[in-house]
């Protein structure tokens, strides 16, 4: 069992901590970093809950060791909204289209529609809605989010 | 599930008995064997790591014999448990046939699953049994072979033989009673233990492997196909038995020795 | 659902990843894209002692032509390969095979060669490393070696690397740019693994095939290459070919698994009809 010491900048902050080789970035963020964000739902990959951009790419945090993290630009849902009253055009269209229910999911659809948002060339929305299907919603809401989709493919435009 | 298979090992009937019933040799033939003891007059504990890629199995179990009738056969049961993967019950019955200079070993592993384990079936099991087996028969025929060559045999053991090779004619229509001084080392396993042991772990990888596709792995980060497997065993390992339903369908496995040559290097590789 | 402990040790080269494999022993895992590694971690049902990171070395990405083809680095990420040029052009069908490969958040860190070295028998990639005719280098402190794709699978999970050799980059053999591609997944969603499987390519010149590769996935305990319809193919005019007899013939060397998602009678008629399906579509747009 080996003990590093990590160093990585997260949502524009730069944060150190130790963490075992074991320790995933999921746990890292939610147990060290404070970050609750990103969701801990089945912690082996298949429900898109734990989602965060590392160098600005959608990976799911449980499959990332904390210490692969090192050096690198790590954010989440934390980082989004620029204010206390403003929240990220991603956020707003969820708040608009009622794209969400419980809300446990809702943080990782956010990070990889904000990935894809970003994206050059801009995908479109049945690129993204290829996207969605590593996210899984136990509300079934699945029909708001394709709404922000079709929202945000039409922005585009 | 069952399987039945024979192997043609290079060395006369005596020789293959008194080596199934050597325990250095079962340790060294079971794919992964850590330890391999005797337990009471009858019965074996072993503990095996199985190593199948990236997925490792740890198994520790007991195994019984009984019906013995030296040297031509045996009947077993046996269980065990994976641990977190599980625990499960099998059985074998094994017999040895004098062909010439040589012994053809046949076995029938008979596995009764119930609950979702059932559901499953399974050929990718009988593959990994397949394996198993393959690596445990390529090394235990090697392993006699080796041993007949080396060992110049101590005058009892050599008198032994030779009575059994004068014998042998009448070997396959009268069998010995029992009772035939044997050169039977302390507490005596056998092929059972070594095939019980592998039936087991082939059940509990077989399991891992089946349950997998329910999602995927391969950078689809869907494992929940491997929780279903795990599950799965945990609930409904538990229940291999010995020779029960006959209807069940039949899988033949038959190892040429091609398939034993090139399963055995793989293996070799992954076990070290 | 936590891992259980193990040291961790990146390599910054692929120089370093072998020599740190070789020293690390048999209870070493290389860790890739970890997108399969990482769960059965957490499952623990791997408990290697030691991870040797490659994800640091970044001579082991990267996708070039040379001579003889197109050279795809072992720690190339899926997402790189898909959305790559020389891919695009020259290994369309591993394009197209790539983005049935897990999902958009694994395919970011998912690579090309763990993929491969993993030899799960229901994935796209060692498929078509199979029907193409790919080999792979695999490299230890003993040395290099090449092992084609169709000998590099024993087993599920099971391939000729040794514990101490790193797969270092996959080898794909030029094909024509005019060859046709045929990739067909059956599976119940998309980032699924398939049920029933099919790559295929055939190089046609003259309405006659020069070469053909075909592969099926999720039909046995490897991937498996389809030779008999292959040499079957090979030097037959198109317009001769009777389709459903090629799909007989496709199938001699498949013998199916069966499990919960599917009996093996289900898989083979399935792999059956969309071989003949495909194979008619493809053949009609040749002789048309």
């Amino acid at each position: 069992m080996s003990l590093h010491f990590i160093e990585f900048e997260l949502n524009g902050r730069q944060i150190e901590g130790t963490a075992e080789a074991r320790r995933t970035l999921l746990d890292f963020l939610r147990g060290d970093a404070g970050c609750t964000g990103p969701h801990a739902g089945c912690e082996h990959g298949v429900c898109g809950a734990c989602t965060v951009l590392v160098d600005g790419q959608a990976v799911r945090s449980c499959l990332m060791l904390a210490v692969q993290a090192n050096g690198k630009k790590v954010e989440t849902v934390e980082g989004l909204a620029s204010g206390p009253d403003e929240l990220h055009p991603v956020q707003q269209l969820f708040r608009e289209e009622f794209a969400l229910q419980c809300g446990f999911c809702t943080p990782g659809f956010l990070m990889t529609l904000v990935a894809l948002d970003r994206a050059e060339p801009r995908p479109d929305a049945a690129e993204m809605r290829e996207a969605l299907s590593g996210h899984l919603c136990r509300c079934t809401g699945y029909q708001g989010v394709l709404r922000v989709v079709d929202r945000l493919a039409e922005d585009r435009k | 599930m069952k399987m039945t298979g024979e192997q043609r090992i290079a060395a006369p009937i005596e020789a293959v008995w008194a080596a199934l019933n050597d325990a250095d040799v079962l340790r060294a033939c079971i794919p992964g064997c850590q330890s391999l003891e005797p337990e009471g007059d009858d019965g074996f504990k072993a503990a095996a790591t199985i190593k199948v890629g990236p997925i490792s199995a740890r198994f520790g179990g007991t195994v019984k014999l009984f019906d013995r009738v030296p040297p031509h056969s045996y009947r077993i049961s046996g269980e065990g448990s994976g641990g977190a993967a599980g625990a499960a019950k099998g059985g074998a019955d094994v017999r040895l046939v004098a062909d010439g200079d040589a012994t053809v070993l046949h076995y029938e592993v008979a596995a009764e699953v119930t609950g979702r384990l059932a559901q499953l079936g399974g050929k990718l099991i009988d593959i990994t049994a397949k394996q198993l087996a393959g690596v445990f028969f390529a090394r235990f025929s090697q392993e006699v072979v080796k041993r007949q060559a080396e060992a110049p045999a101590p005058a009892p053991a050599a008198a032994r033989t030779e009575q059994a090779t004068a014998d042998r004619p009448t070997i396959t229509s009268v069998p010995r009673p029992a009772a035939v001084p044997l050169p039977v080392p302390a507490g005596s396993g056998g092929v059972p233990v070594g095939i019980g042991v592998l039936l087991l772990l082939a059940a509990l990888i077989g399991g891992f492997i089946l349950g997998r596709t329910a999602a995927g792995w391969d950078g689809t980060g869907g494992l929940a196909g491997a929780a279903v497997g795990l599950l799965v065993i945990v609930v409904a390992a538990a229940a291999f038995l010995l020779g029960q339903r006959a209807e069940r369908p039949t899988t033949t496995v038959s190892l040429d020795a091609d398939t034993i040559a090139r399963l055995a290097s793989a293996m070799e590789r992954q076990h070290g | 659902m936590k891992a259980a402990p193990f040291d961790y040790i990146e390599a910054g080269s692929a120089d370093e990843a072998v020599f740190l494999l070789g020293e690390a022993g048999t209870d070493a895992a290389v860790l890739a894209g970890g997108q399969t590694l990482m769960p059965l971690l957490a499952l623990r049902m791997a408990t290697p002692t030691v991870l040797v990171d490659i994800n640091p070395a970044d001579d082991m990405a990267g996708i070039a032509r040379t001579g003889e083809g197109v050279r795809i680095g072992a720690r190339t990420r899926q997402a790189a390969a898909l959305r790559d040029p020389i891919v695009a052009r020259h290994l369309p069908v591993l394009g197209e095979a790539l983005s049935h490969v897990g999902h958009y958040q694994t395919r970011a860190r998912g690579t090309v060669g763990g993929s491969i070295a993993l030899g799960e028998p229901a994935a796209e990639q060692p498929a078509v490393a199979v029907a193409l005719g790919a080999s792979i280098e695999l490299r230890s402190s003993r040395g290099t070696r090449q092992v084609p794709a169709r000998e590099f699978y024993l087993g599920p999970y099971a391939t000729t690397r040794a514990d101490d050799e790193v797969v270092i980059a996959i080898h794909f053999p030029e094909w024509p740019a005019s060859s046709h591609i045929v990739f067909h997944e059956v599976a119940r969603r998309r980032g699924d693994f398939a049920l029933v499987g099919l790559v295929m390519l055939l190089d046609v010149r003259d309405a006659r095939v020069e070469r053909a590769g075909i592969a099926w996935f999720g039909m046995g305990p490897t991937p498996v290459a389809a030779t008999t319809a292959e040499q079957a193919l090979t030097g037959a005019a198109i317009a001769d070919i009777d389709p459903r007899e090629l799909a007989h013939l496709a199938l001699a060397e498949v013998e199916p698994s069966e499990d919960l998602h599917a009996s093996a009678h289900y898989r083979r008629t399935v792999a059956a009809r969309i071989f003949e399906r495909r194979f008619r579509t493809l053949a009609g747009g040749i002789t048309a």
